[in-house]
Parts: structure tokens; sequence; C-alpha cells
């Protein structure tokens, strides 16, 4: 039997909640009811899933976006029977779409076969992340993805570019790679890649480097966008939140296994979005260790 | 922004790139192709190919299985292939290669040992300046 955990913004936010009715219908018919439960204020989605796992449950799926299921993981990663699903739905939900579980008309039948991928899984400090852990260099970023998410009007847009422009900074960066050498860098962003959530790979126009970048094959990327004029970057704004990073010029392209990340002031690290801590940090890598239910468009 | 990352081998895709405003510093060991349009200080090995951008400042001794420079390099080259030195690029070091090409304007300055064709062992090429031989090809026999 599937455990079902909502994270608690789904049941409030009205688009989330139209978005998961086309896929209850569908769950229904392929008879895959189960327990349901719903993270609040005081238990969240971690304690949620672990409740889940105490039960005996080996297949939990969680609803929600990009920062539930990074919950989830941190909480089944000690359970190597449990496998992990999703239903997406909310603001973004890029990892459903690496996952190739992003088609709610076919979710129901991807479920229901539960094909399961061993995955490699970041780790942060004591965290695991399954996207990316990224540092912006200004929280003008943050705010551009913000306002493309919540699709705003013009005038926000506009609002949004000035405020772009006001605050995005380069930042000076260290960092160690596999204990051999040493990256000095002034950048913008920064990105650990684990899984990728957009696939650019095949598409020529408006890229400007040519680099592997496969998922799921035990090692991190590391992405260091350029110092760019502001303006520059701005027009690249989409492509960093699209991690579309071929098409924003100048970028290097690193992998590894073992990082550790420094710099002169704490900066803010995100783990699929959620906030981890500042750093320093160190980031790792453990492969083929969380398993996940995917669809058969998954992009690895 | 549509700048032309100046690519030598078009078709080629790499796993490491290395940005104009990076430094690198320590060993650099790679088994994949690479590119380096910034800085970097120490050791560069790979078992693939490098390019080396116009931008980029190398310190270091290299090994690669093949090579094309337009920036600048300081150090002792090693390649199993082919070495091309392009007319932006500027070695200061001894090469060891299967064939090496240097393009008008090149500026070499050290000792070259071709591999791939006895004439070319201990050759010497000093600074060969703008207008000199077309392509200094020692080994040509073994050119692809």
């Amino acid at each position: 039997m599937y455990y079902y955990v909502y994270d608690s913004f789904v049941k409030k936010d009205k688009q989330a909640f139209r978005r998961l009715e086309k896929v209850n219908a569908g769950l229904t018919r392929f008879g895959m009811l189960g327990e349901i439960a719903e993270s609040d204020s005081r238990q969240g989605v971690r304690d949620m899933v672990q409740q889940g796992i105490d039960k005996g449950h080996s297949t939990i799926v969680v609803i929600g976006d990009n920062r539930t299921l990074h919950e989830a993981a941190n909480a089944v990663l000690a359970h190597e029977h449990v496998a992990l699903g999703m239903i997406p739905v909310g603001g973004d939900i890029s990892l459903a779409h690496s996952l190739g579980i992003d088609d709610l008309e076919a979710l129901p039948e991807v479920l229901s076969a539960r094909k399961v991928e061993k995955i490699d899984l970041g780790v942060v400090n004591d965290q695991v992340f399954i996207g990316s852990l990224d540092f912006y260099g200004s929280s003008a970023i943050l705010d551009q993805q913000k306002v493309r998410l919540m699709r705003r009007s013009p005038l926000v847009r506009l609002k949004g570019f000035f405020s772009y422009l006001k605050k995005a900074e380069a930042r000076e960066l260290d960092l160690e790679v596999d204990s051999m050498y040493r990256i000095h860098a002034r950048t913008p962003h920064l990105s650990f890649v684990n899984i990728r959530t957009s696939d650019v790979a095949g598409d020529v126009k408006g890229k400007q480097a040519r680099v592997r970048f496969d998922s799921n094959m035990g090692r991190l990327h590391l992405v260091i966008v350029d110092d760019l004029p502001r303006n520059v970057l701005y027009r690249h704004s989409g492509h960093i939140t699209d991690r579309e990073y071929e098409r924003i010029p100048h970028t290097s392209f690193f992998e590894g296994d073992r990082f550790a990340i420094s710099s002169p002031q704490p900066l803010d690290l995100w783990a699929d979005n959620v906030h981890i801590g500042t750093t320093p940090a160190t980031i790792g890598i453990i492969p083929k260790q969380l398993k996940m239910i995917v669809g058969k468009r998954r992009l690895f | 922004m549509n700048e032309d990352r100046g690519y030598q081998n078009q078709s080629q895709n790499f796993d490491t790139i290395v940005g104009p405003s990076v430094s690198i510093e320590g060993d650099f060991l790679s088994k994949g192709n690479v590119r380096i349009e910034g800085m970097l200080k120490g050791r560069l090995e790979t078992e693939q190919d490098i390019e080396v951008a116009e931008s980029a400042k190398i310190d270091a001794n290299v090994t690669a299985n093949n090579m094309v420079i337009a920036g600048q390099v300081s150090g002792d080259i090693k390649a199993q292939g082919k070495i091309t030195i392009l007319e932006t690029g500027r070695v200061q070091g001894d090469i060891t290669s299967g064939t090496l090409a240097i393009n008008p304007g090149a500026l070499f300055s050290g000792q070259s040992n071709m591999t791939g064709g006895a004439a070319a062992e201990g050759s010497d090429a000093e600074e060969v300046a703008e207008g000199a031989q077309e392509e200094v090809a020692v080994g040509a026999d073994n050119e692809e």
C-alpha cells in the first residue's frame, strides 16, 4: 500500500489543488488507494515521511514541489528499502521533469508501474540534495525566479528588473576540488548539479558552450557563471533559473566527487531551493543511493 | 550577447571548461576533453584533448593526447598526437609530440622533439615570427 504525504501548501494553493484533481481520478482508476498524511506547521514533510516509514510503508509518494521532494529524500536516506515517488504540484517542479514524472495524465500509470531507478544524491554537510546546491550572488536572482513562476504582470517584471540591476553582485569564492586543485572565482552564481533539470544537449541554437553534462553518473558537475556585466547577467537570469547554463557566455564547467567551498564572508547556500546554511561547506556525492519512481521520459 | 567562444574543433564536446575569469592552482588531472579560457598554474594532464583559448594563461607542464594552443603556455608540453600552435599562440617550453604545427605569427621558444618522425628529433625552434614558415610540421609523415 502506498503512503501519500501532502505538503501543507498544496491544499491552500488553488492552482496546485486543481492539478492534483487530475491525478486523483487516475489513481482511483488504477486502484492505488493508500494511507494519506499531511504536513503542517508542527510536523513537516520529513516528520510525516518518517512516520510512514515507521509504520512499515516501503513506497512513499509526496505531493508537492522540489522542496517537498528534498525534505522527503532527507527522511528516507537511511532507509534503502524505501522507494520514493512524487506527484508534482506547486511552484518549482523542475525535478519532476528531470525524473520523467511531470505529465500528470500519465502519472497514475507511472506510479502504478513503480519503475524504480537508483539515483545519486549530493551531500552538503549533513544534508542531501537531489537536484543542485546553489549559491546566488544576489537574492534578485531568486526574486526573478519567483516572478517567472508566478507569471506576474509586466509592471512587476519591470520592477524586478530594476531590483535585479541594483542587487546583482558577484562574490569571491574559493573551492578545493578532489583535494587536487583549487579554484578561485568571482561569480554571481555557482551551482553543484547532481540531477540536472533542463536538457539543452541537442539544442545548438543559442548555445555558448559545448559540454558533456550527464546526470546520475556518480559525479557532481560544478558550474560557475562568469562575472558578467549586470545587464548581460539580467538577460541570462532566465537561463540561470532554468539551468540552461550552456546558453550563458563564458560559463565554467567542472566535475568532481568532493568539494570544499569557502568565501571571505559567509554566503547563503540553497539545496533544491531550500536554504541549508552558509559557506564554508563540504560537498560530496553518494552514488546510486535513493530509490526513486521514474517515468520513461526522464532526462538520464 | 552571442559571443563566439572560438572553439577550434567545432564538433568536440568538453568535460571541463575553465572560463576566462576563473583561476586554478594545483594538479588538474582529467580523463576528458578540456578547454582553458582562464588561468592555470601547476600541472595539467588529460587522456584526451586540450584547447587553450586566446584568453588563457597556463603556467604548467601539460600532458594531453592532442592540443590546440591559441593562448599562452609556459611549461613543457607532451602530446601523443598533434600539437597545433595557432597564430595567437605563445609557447615557452619544450614540446614532445607526434607532430607539431606552428601557424604564421605564433611564438614558440624551446626545443621540440617529434616522436612521430625520425628527422624531427631534437630539432630546435626559436620564436617563429610573423611571416615565417606557414607550418612547421616536423614529422609530417604522421599527420592526419
